[in-house]
């Protein structure tokens, strides 16, 4: 008698337990969240956002960088291996000749993690004019990509090791703006500072 | 310029500690309050505008000479490097205002979701700010300005001076009572404070810019 009512206790117990517990793509999130609390800088439970510097090139005054978000946002069931993330790709200057109007862009990119694959969800691009172009339309996916910036996103989006450790990666952080533009003027301001 | 502040950040130090150069408390901002919270707001109202604010934030003090001495008449004092914030101003942010007036320290522990979805920016060497892709609508501002002002303190000196003090009637003494206190100097120095600025701001659909001008 004694033992059923133990049983009994420990199964109302785990019931109790199950019906408060997080549901599975919470639990996952929150597993992804502890695990990048070991990282100095980022720390994603409390930051919305945790932009590093993953790719460059060009020289002053021509500079392009690309930062992105390491926050990434599963698309979908989680177990599908597609996460989404940001990137900012921001220009030194109006370059004279150049057919690139855009002071900086915000991609919003999809990358299959499975399969080696990338789209573009969305994003916008602020010009030098101060017109904001958005594109909210979905792209075909594409491949082989992994040797231009697009490559080193894929790897901060897709492998949690270079999550954990960025900075072997050579990536940079830069800090947990929550607005694009605010990242792109403190960029403008400390990075690209005019001599 | 007269009055400015040296600060001692710089740009690796900005890179390096990132997000945590807030003034404010905004990462322990958890306290619960009665007023809903509205994320879902917080974070349409920072999606990218065409509006722009800017402004000057600083602080009046009595002027001081390059040693720290009082030379008489007031100055503004302004900052450089300085963390600038914006948050959606949100029902829960809006009573914490009416609730606590100036106190930035309080309003920054009921910001509720609009800590998480914030601008922020920072002043630059003449001490303007700017925030630029602002949608139309009410923000909360809040800067610190810190700044160094000429303070007097009184000390003791450790020693008591005492003195007698009589009572008399028509002609005779009554009674006589001796009196001790303390004697103190003053001292004259410069002490490290911060002003804190909290304003609500609002963006009109029918300006492009928004100039606070001078605020403190």
């Amino acid at each position: 008698m004694k033992r059923r009512a133990a049983a009994l206790a420990v199964a109302i117990t785990v019931a109790a337990l199950a019906s408060g517990a997080p549901a599975k793509p919470d639990r996952q999130k929150i597993r992804d969240d502890l695990a990048l609390e070991g990282i100095r800088d980022c720390r994603p439970a409390i930051m919305e956002r945790c932009w590093y510097l993953v790719f460059g090139k060009g020289e002053a005054p021509n500079r392009r960088l690309w930062i992105a978000d390491m926050k990434v946002r599963p698309v979908g069931d989680d177990d599908n291996g597609i996460v989404e993330m940001d990137v900012i790709e921001a220009s030194e200057r109006d370059a004279p000749g150049d057919t690139y109007r855009n002071e900086f862009v915000q991609w919003t990119l999809q990358f299959d993690c499975r399969k080696h694959r990338m789209r573009q969800s969305g994003g916008y691009a602020l010009e030098w004019s101060g017109k904001i172009d958005r594109s909210d339309q979905v792209g075909q996916w594409l491949s082989g990509y992994q040797s231009s910036w697009f490559g080193h996103a894929e790897k901060l989006a897709c492998d949690a090791d270079v999550r954990l450790a960025p900075q072997a990666q050579a990536m940079l952080w830069i800090g947990d703006f929550y607005r694009p533009i605010d990242l792109n003027d403190f960029i403008r301001r400390h990075l690209w500072k005019p001599r | 310029m007269p009055g400015r502040v040296p600060r001692l950040g710089s740009i690796a130090l900005f890179l390096m500690v990132g997000g945590s150069l807030a003034a404010f408390p905004l990462e322990s901002a958890t306290s619960q309050s009665s007023t809903s919270d509205d994320p879902a707001f917080a974070r349409s109202q920072m999606e990218i505008g065409q509006h722009i604010l800017t402004g000057r934030p600083g602080v009046t003090r009595k002027a001081m000479d390059q040693r720290g001495r009082v030379k008489g008449g007031r100055e503004r004092v302004y900052t450089h490097d300085e963390v600038v914030f914006l948050f959606p101003l949100t029902p829960k942010v809006e009573v914490a205002v009416s609730r606590f007036g100036g106190n930035s320290t309080a309003i920054a522990t009921e910001l509720g979701s609009a800590a998480r979805f914030r601008a922020r920016t920072f002043t630059d060497d003449r001490g303007y700010f700017r925030f630029r892709g602002l949608k139309p609508g009410r923000y909360l501002l809040m800067v610190a300005v810190p700044y160094i002002a000429a303070t007097r303190t009184k000390e003791e000196t450790g020693e008591v001076r005492t003195s007698m003090q009589y009572t008399y009637d028509r002609w005779f003494i009554t009674s006589a009572t001796a009196v001790s206190e303390p004697v103190y100097r003053y001292r004259n120095s410069t002490t490290a404070l911060e002003h804190r600025i909290v304003r609500i701001v609002e963006i009109r659909p029918d300006r492009t810019e928004t100039a606070l001008g001078e605020i403190e």
